[in-house]
């Protein structure tokens, strides 16, 4: 009893209850007629016979699915806004092929509206990355889709830092023209392993006490990166490109975290999970280039039966309103339907490092949910809303009326 | 069917469309299919069976008993893509690989087909999916980015892929209209469409125009075709996305008396009205369009809906090449957002061969084409996977590069 009225009295006005839904935790069995206790921006409960405490709103969701708030680790929303127009070009600074000092955090234009159409999609975390012009683009920002003004109140407040790298036709193709270079993908690893090389140098001589060079941004985040500070996310579609980069990463002893796009990984998903990497790759497209001809749409399930971490990931500010549609397309070329689930929460999640905050319904973990009015791997289910951090900022049903967020 | 040049459109146009060539061999066994839901021409579902006989559908509905017990799969007419450039074009980025236009702003005798490779390895990625025929588009830069064509997906030479080319012509309005150094705005647009138009009036009475060429850059053939569109011979493929370009769009089919479609349309539903009483039938598509430019700021899924809410004919374009086997999906996605699940359907199979003039074609209906596919469920939901494609009666490959590649590396080596 004392407890029941502690808790009454301690229940903040945001504390909410959403019961009769089918709940989809990812990280356990679904769970039907299931209920989930939201308090302070924190799940607190989630189970089938969870007793609601009294005193917080309580949201009736018969007949329809929660799921986590979906995760995109690849996105450009923000550096590439909408409208398009050639002023916003803020995605790739190709100005050198190594611009490992430039963060996309800088680019990123918070009002961008694609931002709201993903929400309305039940996404609720995305990775911002630089382009893939460069071999190493620079640093990554991982976003919470909250309506907000301010970049800070879009920040994903103590995601680990990540950073861009690129490797095959992009980097080659922009520089190629370049009396520098690279023309080849020999020229990419070796551009690659030259930076690395400088910033251990540039290390050695900072120690010295004499003849210091001064400080210089792109090595101190390459130092990072080497001091496994930062995580690695390589934009590679080849399966040899994959196989190199390992190869060159090994030599600096640096932890690959993600190959993104990664069409061919299916060919050595063995590789993949030894280094301990995963992938983010889309569902379905493939020939756009000769890197991407061998693309296959049972890519997702062959990595996954590999047992490296899958995301579906967007790349683009229209997919992205879709990912659960895109995992749905993976169900028939051989992935489970707990797994594709997993593809857009937890899977990506663990790609970003932060699978303790996000990506499954577990007592403990932000409140970011999406609330679909059917099974969110059938076609005709829509997101009806989408809570981040325990705050409702998005319903279908307020949409086109002066209720609806901004 | 257009009266026909025979001069012009070369021998395999002609030989196609009277049927001279020998087409693809014909299934002429009788073979049946039982306990499937039908998709019926009215977009409606049925239990029973099929049978089809010498590439023909002899019977269809809950009478047909026996032959392959499909326990419950679905058969489905062969869905149509509205608008797509399969076999123009093997590698995205790859320009040695493309064959898209003819690379001129006006380039009205230019032919599609010219360009098409039968054994491009895209068109079985499209086939497996259900989709067995396609509208064939040039690119879409340009005033005219030439004729069109309708294909099938199958075949390995031009003859067996041809239903029937020219299908129509394409004409663009607003920005894409500019490409190819064309004019930079629509001001400059719009007044060469006036010009086009004024330059091959309609001949007063009997009297003959007076010198066929009526610009340097057109040959005879274009002095043709603008015959034939002005005849209503041709179909007008006008495509236009912002609202604006659609009442010009209108507005050129009023006032030229053109049998046109609308192509594109991405801001249909602001014009719902005016489209439905002009009785003009629109290519819908891409169907997830955004609000991502300048070109179509009022995108949203719910164009397709309201379009067909307010009496206007829908087909389904993808304006892809290797994403045309995600149309069916992007249909199902029209429907979560308001389209009725028989509308979409339709707008996949019935409504495109209406409008291209294949009465026989795209429908599961006594005496039509045997031209469907076997699906586990829904062909709108993307887990159900498609099992079996038959075109003209006849089974055809499920192999594609991608199970190629598949069966390569499903077990590491």
């Amino acid at each position: 009893m004392i407890v029941v009225l502690m808790l009454t009295l301690g229940a903040l006005a945001s504390d909410f209850a959403i019961v009769g839904a089918t709940v989809l935790p990812v990280s356990s069995p679904p769970i039907e007629n299931g209920t989930v206790i939201v308090r302070n921006g924190k799940i607190a409960a989630v189970g089938l016979a969870v007793p609601v405490p009294e005193g917080i709103e309580t949201i009736d969701a018969s007949g329809q699915f929660l799921m986590p708030g979906i995760i995109d680790v690849h996105s450009h929303m923000g550096v590439y806004p909408w409208p398009s127009a050639s002023a916003h070009g803020d995605g790739n600074e190709a100005t050198a092929p190594i611009t490992a000092r430039v963060q996309a955090a800088d680019s990123v234009h918070v009002s961008d509206p694609a931002f709201e159409r993903a929400r309305a999609g039940g996404v609720t975390t995305i990775q911002v990355l630089p382009g893939s012009a460069n071999l190493v683009g620079g640093e990554s920002a991982i976003l919470k889709l909250r309506p907000s003004r301010t970049l800070s109140g879009m920040r994903f407040e103590g995601a680990p830092r990540g950073i861009k790298m690129a490797c095959g036709e992009n980097p080659k193709r922009v520089y190629g023209s370049d009396i520098d270079g690279p023309q080849t993908r020999m020229g990419n690893l070796a551009y690659m392993r030259s930076a690395f090389q400088a910033a251990l140098d540039h290390r050695e001589a900072r120690a010295s006490h004499r003849d210091k060079p001064p400080r210089d941004a792109n090595l101190a985040t390459l130092l990072d990166v080497l001091d496994g500070k930062v995580r690695v996310h390589v934009h590679c579609y080849r399966h040899d490109d994959i196989e190199g980069i390992f190869r060159l990463m090994d030599e600096f002893g640096v932890q690959v975290a993600s190959i993104q796009h990664a069409l061919e990984a299916y060919k050595v998903r063995d590789l993949i999970h030894e280094h301990g990497a995963g992938i983010a790759t889309w569902a379905d497209w493939w020939g756009f280039k000769m890197e991407a001809f061998d693309g296959i749409p049972h890519n997702a399930a062959l990595v996954k039966s590999a047992g490296a971490p899958v995301a579906i990931h967007s790349d683009s500010s229209n997919e992205v309103q879709r990912l659960n549609v895109q995992a749905a397309k993976t169900l028939r070329y051989g992935m489970s339907e707990a797994d594709a689930l997993v593809t857009i929460t937890l899977d990506p999640a663990r790609l970003l490092g932060i699978e303790q905050r996000v990506g499954s319904l577990e007592a403990g973990k932000d409140a970011d949910l999406a609330l679909f009015t059917g099974h969110p791997l059938d076609i005709y289910s829509l997101n009806a809303a989408t809570w981040i951090d325990g705050e409702l900022v998005y319903e279908r049903s307020k949409e086109g009326t002066p209720d609806a967020r901004p | 069917m257009p009266v026909h040049d025979w001069s012009r459109r070369g021998f395999l146009g002609a030989g196609c469309a009277l049927g001279l060539l020998p087409s693809r061999a014909l299934g002429s066994a009788t073979q049946s299919w039982s306990n499937a839901v039908l998709v019926m021409p009215d977009g409606s579902t049925l239990n029973g069976g099929l049978r089809i006989r010498d590439g023909r559908i002899e019977a269809v509905g809950p009478e047909v008993t026996g032959g392959e017990d499909l326990g419950g799969a679905w058969i489905v007419p062969g869905f149509t893509d509205a608008g797509c450039r399969l076999g123009l074009v093997e590698v995205g980025m790859e320009k040695s690989t493309h064959d898209m236009s003819a690379g001129e702003n006006q380039a009205l005798d230019a032919r599609v087909i010219d360009g098409f490779n039968p054994r491009s390895q895209l068109l079985p990625v499209a086939r497996v999916n259900g989709i067995t025929t396609i509208l064939l588009n040039p690119a879409s830069d340009g005033m005219i980015p030439g004729q069109a064509a309708l294909m099938r997906t199958v075949g390995e030479r031009l003859g067996e892929a041809i239903i029937e080319a020219p299908a129509g012509l394409c004409m663009n309005l607003g920005r894409a209209a500019s490409g190819n150094d064309g004019p930079n705005s629509r001001i400059g647009v719009m007044r060469a469409w006036r010009q086009f138009f004024d330059e091959h009036k309609k001949p007063e009475g009997k009297k003959k125009s007076k010198g066929g060429k009526s610009k340097e850059n057109e040959g005879e053939g274009a002095a043709v075709v603008a015959k034939q569109l002005r005849d209503g011979e041709m179909l007008a493929l006008i495509r236009a996305n912002r609202a604006d370009d659609i009442e010009r769009a209108l507005g050129l089919v009023a006032e030229y008396e053109l049998r046109a479609a609308l192509v594109g349309c991405i801001e249909g539903h602001l014009l719902a009205d005016a489209i439905a009483e002009a009785n003009v039938p629109v290519i819908l598509g891409p169907l997830d369009a955004q609000p991502s430019n300048f070109q179509h700021p009022h995108a949203k899924y719910e164009n397709a809906a309201l379009l067909h809410a307010a009496g206007v004919k829908l087909s389904f374009r993808s304006g892809d090449a290797h994403g045309v086997r995600k149309l069916p999906t992007l249909a199902g996605l029209a429907v979560a957002h308001g389209l009725p699940w028989s509308a979409a359907i339709q707008a996949l199979t019935v409504n495109p061969m209406d409008l291209f003039g294949q009465p026989l074609m795209g429908r599961l209906s006594e005496g039509a084409e045997a031209t469907f596919f076997v699906v586990e469920g829904d062909p709108l939901q993307p887990r159900h996977a498609v099992t079996s494609v038959y075109v003209q009666g006849k089974s055809t490959s499920m192999q594609t590069r991608h199970t190629r590649l598949f069966d390569q590396f499903k077990e590491l080596w």
